[in-house]
């Protein structure tokens, strides 16, 4: 026996409980003992022999060995002296969950004492006990029956593993003994409080005769007097049955709701001092008090499903499934359809019972599924199947279970996203993470906290909105408070409790946004309760300022601030906080202002540098450090101003720019390659542009090779000498014909103006119809890059007939549509036509700055398809205003799907407000294009302080001096420079280089 | 009788001269502190007296100082009762500026806060030319180029296609004034000669009013003349009218905010 132990454990000894364990001889707790038991078992896994049938019999001791040391504990704690309660000793946090029936709340928050009280074990306490002894200790069974346990009495989890944490911290501290009398106490160990009920009929007739001794007597007239009595009794019963039966019904008023009725009736209809009642002894004369409550706005879900325990029970099996179907796919290139079935029912076993599943067991579960992938990845359809599996439920969550399955799929899918792993497995997995959680770019999706984050953030809609309907919705929101403390319990988690307590305020948020009536009982009321009490009021300072920032937000009514703070000030109990920083529940703008100054003044501002570092959170680059310093390079030689630049200059500046923030998606999505390849071109063109200011730089090198520069005809003979001839050919159409065709031999590309007159005329008027034919067919073949041939053109086509021929002869010499020839339109898109045509075969300025609009809309299509989701289609187009139009709808479909604390510049509808303004005013295309860049730019700040409310201040700042900047300059091309500018910074601080950001916008607005 | 006719006349016409330089000579209302006392007499609750007194000023103003407190007068209203005033007050402003940009920006204003405008400001009015209007256009130019200004005269006398010939003038040769001199110059196929530079600007004129809303930019920089785009926060009338809403009253020759502080 012994030989195994020293294989797999290094141990010799396998009568040695403790030693086995690898724990010390000295008191422990029960959850050192599981500590050190996954511990061991996590090694024995490790071993390669870890699944063979010695590695079973080794786990089998181990787990023999723990049920050991328990029960020694155990019985150790029964034989030492009474202590206080272990519900009582429990300290009771801000984020405690009642261990007790809801129902007997009816106090302040337990004060907290140093002192040993008394030891009173509650029913529950003795009932846990119980349970412990009856199943010899911690075990699977004993863990079933103490979730059904914590079921019937509605205790959560968290609040089960504190009872016990408190027994056991009870024990350790030398309470007395507890024996079977104090286990089982006077009570059935099971039952609920109830009233005592009489057991006897004995004992009821007896009651009743010495109540009524008339009873007993027999003569008429205490038979009288009991008659007289009982028809009293009767009508007054009668009565009050009527009265019940023909009022109006009402709603059942809680205590909650008829104290918070009574402070709204006492604050009068405009909060006048003198109609206002002091209805609370905490409210100061004249002043509406905070809101009391008869039961606190909280609730309760239900525990966690069986269905949870069960599969948690299964996890420790599931890495050996993993791991046999990463061997089977590895031998079949075409595995058993078993395989396939296999692999579903192990995923959503693990999807079921992570939460309660030990860290080590779903660490190497993960690690067999990343091989069961590998092996997978030769062949792509497998593979994709086998990904499908970690789909994430989306939209409509039929059972709150989804909560913790649809959890942890999207986290797998964020983690195979982001692992070691072929890039057919990992890209697949990228595609579907998109589209279950968004393609936000957002910094650690690819990680299964991230992105098991993500997608809790992105339910909040659906849970907020069961909370108006679902009788289940308390369980829903049980359950989803309870995985994001998960996903963040992770000893290895890159998260920390900032992110948990930015979860809350979303959640907050997205609740107080659906305007509930937080002044009658109702789900929303107590949900919001809860949530307030989960806050980190004392050291989170993103707290602080977001529920600072609720009092600005006039999407949340006075009333709702009003129970806020009440609840805050009532639950939270914080020594700074006094009776005056409750808001009215009829305070206007101004007033709430004022409030909110007062609890600014009033609320300790946590060591905000502390925290963030303590947390992770703050200046930190989270994008590859090596790409970030030559992308800051390049905006830095972008943000010196170009005196006296040309208009062109001008137009390659914006570009330059605006590829430097496609680099800037790229590098947020970790897409090294692409962020490399534009940074490379980018760098190139600055120095060309630098060295040689004549090259033009960007645009010759990204210049669409549909954009064909024409190369202007030119003309050969004597001008007139052709017309000439042809006016002495008169009406012989013959000669005519020969001489149209001589064109095509000795003219040229081009035409002087006497002959093109003559010519044009033909091409329009010209008879019969076989002349007219034939000059149409030489201009389209021989001087399509005539100029004054299109010039001509243009300047007699007041004369040109509405005919097909003519139509088709125009499209074929400018690739320009056109209506048919009978349209209304047909004489001005004819004449437009033949002038862009004309147009373009002048030498000019004009076809490079059109060219380059055209390489504008090309980085701006790229930068829309970057961010926007697989099922919405992008557009290719020419218009700069049309591309960038698109990708602000793109960010306006990111923003939309975030929940943001303190919206910044404003919120979603107002955004909306905003650029709606601007479109009112614009003037051509080049102005529209720029209310875009400046919509784009808000959008941008919008996201950027949703995910780091930190940068709040510096965005705003950012956006200010831009404004400040586009209204003092006097040509649209600089407003688009600036605009883009800012752009730019917004996206060095949403890659965490927020000094830079400021730093550089300082000297941009100097 | 004649005598003393001429008499009264003459002494009645003295007497109305007199009168008329009297006034004329009379020290005017030129200095702030002649106002003074009705400034400090407005009260923030009363906002129409703040573009009464405004009105007032502006009508006697003859210097830069009692411009700017007439200006200031109007933006106050405008900020303290947008809803009433806001739009009069832009429109004053607008009057009494001289900075082209400043005055869209503030005929902008007015027209954001007229409750019935279209929305529109209109941009380049070309949008709103008919099919005929554009067509008229590039007939004038051709007609021009041709040597047929009596023709392209006709034409001219369609006011909207004036109108727009008269605002982009500087695309024309010579300007508007001068393309209608050459026009009665330019006839019977005596053609004007001209640069390559006045060619392709009348091309990107033709080009920029036959695309209306879908111009390219080339074309759009040089018939907008790059004019920045006008930004309005409607939320902020203070900040368009450049006016500290808080500092309402005047105090001691200063304006202050009404709890003094």
């Amino acid at each position: 026996m012994a030989q195994p132990l020293q294989r797999f454990l290094g141990l010799d000894d396998a009568n040695d409980a403790r030693g086995m364990l690898g724990l010390p001889a000295e008191t422990l707790s029960l959850p050192q003992v599981d500590a050190a038991l996954r511990r061991q078992l996590a090694r024995i896994h490790k071993h390669p022999d870890g699944n063979s049938a010695e590695g079973d019999l080794v786990k089998q001791l181990i787990r023999d060995a723990a049920q050991k040391v328990k029960l020694e504990l155990i019985q150790k704690r029964q034989a030492a002296p009474q202590q206080p309660s272990a519900a009582q000793q429990s300290p009771a946090t801000e984020k405690a969950i009642p261990t007790s029936p809801p129902a007997r709340i009816h106090q302040r928050a337990v004060q907290q004492s140093r002192a040993r009280p008394a030891i009173q074990l509650t029913d529950f306490d003795r009932a846990v006990l119980a349970v412990l002894v009856g199943c010899g200790g911690w075990n699977a069974e004993c863990r079933s029956r103490l979730v059904a346990l914590s079921s019937v009495y509605g205790v959560s989890v968290q609040g089960l593993m504190r009872v016990i944490t408190g027994l056991s911290n009870y024990a350790r501290s030398g309470g007395a003994r507890l024996g079977v009398a104090e286990i089982a106490g006077d009570e059935s160990r099971m039952a609920a409080p109830s009233v005592s009920i009489p057991d006897s009929v004995d004992e009821a007739s007896d009651l009743l005769s010495r109540l009524l001794p008339e009873i007993k007597e027999d003569s008429l007239w205490s038979r009288m007097k009991l008659i007289v009595l009982f028809s009293i009794i009767t009508i007054i019963a009668t009565l009050l049955v009527l009265r019940v039966l023909l009022t109006d019904a009402t709603p059942r008023n809680s205590g909650f709701e008829s104290t918070v009725k009574a402070q709204i009736d006492a604050s009068g209809s405009n909060g006048s001092p003198e109609t206002a009642m002091p209805v609370s002894r905490r409210a100061s004369a004249g002043v509406v008090g905070p809101a009391e409550f008869t039961d606190p706005p909280t609730f309760l879900g239900s525990g966690v499903p069986m269905e949870v325990v069960d599969a948690a029970d299964e996890a420790p099996g599931l890495a050996d499934q993993f791991d046999l179907i990463a061997r089977q796919l590895t031998v079949n290139d075409q595995p058993a359809e078993a395989v396939n079935r296999n692999w579903a029912v192990s995923v959503e076993t693990i999807a079921r019972g992570w939460l309660l599943a030990d860290q080590a067991t779903c660490a190497s579960i993960r690690s067999t599924i990343f091989d069961a992938l590998f092996a997978a990845s030769r062949q792509p359809s497998i593979s994709d199947d086998l990904l499908g599996e970690f789909m994430p439920p989306s939209g409509n969550l039929a059972d709150p279970i989804d909560v913790v399955r649809g959890t942890y799929r999207a986290g797998m899918l964020g983690q195979i996203a982001g692992a070691n792993l072929p890039p057919i497995v990992t890209e697949r997995a990228r595609s579907m993470l998109d589209i279950a959680v968004g393609t936000a770019s957002e910094p650690g999706l690819t990680t299964f906290e991230g992105a098991a984050r993500k997608w809790l953030i992105q339910s909040l809609p659906n849970m907020v909105e069961r909370a108006g309907y679902d009788s289940r919705a308390f369980d829903y929101w049980e359950l989803w408070i309870s995985v994001v403390r998960a996903v963040h319990d992770d000893a290895a988690a890159t998260l920390t409790e900032a992110q948990v307590d930015d979860a809350y305020l979303r959640a907050l948020i997205a609740v107080l946004y659906t305007e509930p009536d937080l002044t009658i009982d109702n789900p929303p009321a107590r949900i919001v309760g809860r949530l307030v009490r989960l806050l980190d009021v004392e050291s989170n300072p993103t707290v602080r300022d977001s529920v600072l920032a609720l009092f600005e937000n006039e999407r949340i009514s006075a009333q709702d601030l009003w129970i806020l703070t009440s609840i805050l000030l009532e639950y939270r109990d914080q020594p700074w906080m006094s009776d005056d920083l409750a808001l009215p529940p009829n305070a206007d703008i101004p007033h709430r202002r004022r409030i909110a100054a007062r609890w600014r003044a009033q609320w300790p501002e946590p060591a905000a540098l502390q925290y963030e570092a303590r947390n992770g959170i703050g200046d930190r680059l989270n994008v590859d450090t090596e790409l970030y310093t030559r992308w800051n390079s390049a905006l830095t030689a972008l943000s010196n101003p170009q005196d006296d630049a040309s208009d062109f200059e001008q137009l390659r500046h914006i570009i330059a720019l605006s590829l430097l923030n496609e680099a800037a998606g790229a590098m947020m999505r970790q897409d090294v390659a692409t962020a490399g390849d534009i940074l490379d071109g980018l760098t190139d063109d600055l120095l060309a542009s630098a060295s040689s200011p004549d090259d033009q730089g960007i645009t010759a090198r990204r210049q669409q090779p549909s954009v064909v520069r024409l190369r202007p005809g030119q003309a050969l003979g004597f001008d007139g000498q052709w017309a000439a001839q042809y006016e002495q050919a008169a009406r012989n159409t013959g000669e005519k014909l020969n001489l149209l065709g001589a064109l095509r031999n000795s003219a040229g590309t081009d035409l002087g103006p006497i002959d093109a007159r003559v010519f044009i005329a033909e091409v329009y008027r010209g008879s019969p119809q076989d002349v007219r034919a034939l000059a149409q067919s030489v201009l389209v073949d021989q001087f399509a890059t005539g100029p004054r041939v299109a010039l001509e053109l243009l300047d007699q086509s007041m004369h040109a007939p509405a005919s097909r021929e003519l139509r088709d002869a125009i499209i074929k010499l400018t690739s320009q549509p056109l209506p048919p020839a009978r349209a209304p339109s047909w004489p001005v898109k004819l004449r437009f036509a033949i002038v862009e045509h004309a147009l373009a075969l002048q030498l000019s300025n004009s076809n490079a700055i059109n060219d380059a609009a055209v390489i504008l809309s090309d980085t701006y299509c790229n930068r829309a398809k970057q961010i926007a989701r697989t099922s919405i289609a992008t557009i290719d187009t020419s218009d700069p205003a049309i591309a960038a139009a698109q990708l602000r709808d793109a960010w306006q479909s990111v923003a939309a799907n975030l929940i943001s604390t303190a919206p910044t510049p404003d919120d979603l509808p107002g955004l909306a407000r905003r650029h709606d303004v601007r479109l009112n005013l614009v003037r051509g295309p080049v102005q529209h294009f720029v209310a875009n860049q400046i919509a784009i730019a808000e959008l941008l700040a919008f996201v950027t302080t949703a995910e780091r409310p930190a940068s709040r201040d510096t965005v705003v700042t950012l956006l200010r001096w831009s404004a400040l900047i586009r209204s003092n300059e006097d040509s649209v091309l600089d407003q688009s420079i600036a605009a883009e500018q800012v752009t730019a910074r917004l996206w060095q601080v949403r890659m965490g280089a927020t000094a830079d950001a400021t730093q550089s916008s300082e000297e941009d607005a100097r | 009788m004649n005598q003393f006719r001429l008499f009264l006349i003459t002494t009645i016409a003295m007497v109305f001269v007199l009168h008329l330089s009297s006034r004329a000579s009379a020290p005017t209302t030129s200095s702030i502190a002649n106002w003074t006392l009705r400034l400090e007499q407005l009260d923030p609750a009363r906002p129409l007296k703040y573009f009464e007194l405004a009105e007032e000023i502006a009508d006697e103003a003859d210097n830069t100082e009692l411009l700017d407190v007439a200006r200031h007068l109007f933006a106050l209203s405008g900020a303290l009762d947008t809803q009433r005033l806001g739009q009069s007050s832009a429109l004053a402003l607008a009057d009494m500026e001289q900075d082209r940009t400043a005055k869209r920006r503030l005929l902008a204003l007015a027209s954001l806060l007229d409750p019935f405008s279209t929305g529109s400001m209109g941009g380049v009015a070309d949008r709103r030319m008919t099919v005929e209007s554009l067509q008229s256009i590039g007939e004038i130019l051709s007609l021009y180029r041709n040597g047929r200004g009596p023709q392209a005269i006709a034409i001219l006398t369609d006011s909207d296609v004036a109108a727009v010939l008269q605002r982009h003038g500087h695309l024309l040769p010579g300007g508007y004034n001068q393309f209608l001199q050459d026009c009665r110059i330019y006839k019977a196929d005596l053609r004007p000669k001209l640069t390559d530079g006045e060619l392709i600007r009348m091309l990107q004129l033709e080009a920029a009013l036959l695309a209306g809303d879908e111009r390219r930019w080339a074309s759009d920089l040089l018939v907008e003349g790059k004019d920045p785009l006008i930004e309005i926060d409607p939320q902020r009338i203070d900040e368009t009218l450049n006016v500290d809403v808080s500092k309402s009253i005047y105090r001691a020759g200063q304006w202050t905010s009404p709890t003094g502080s």
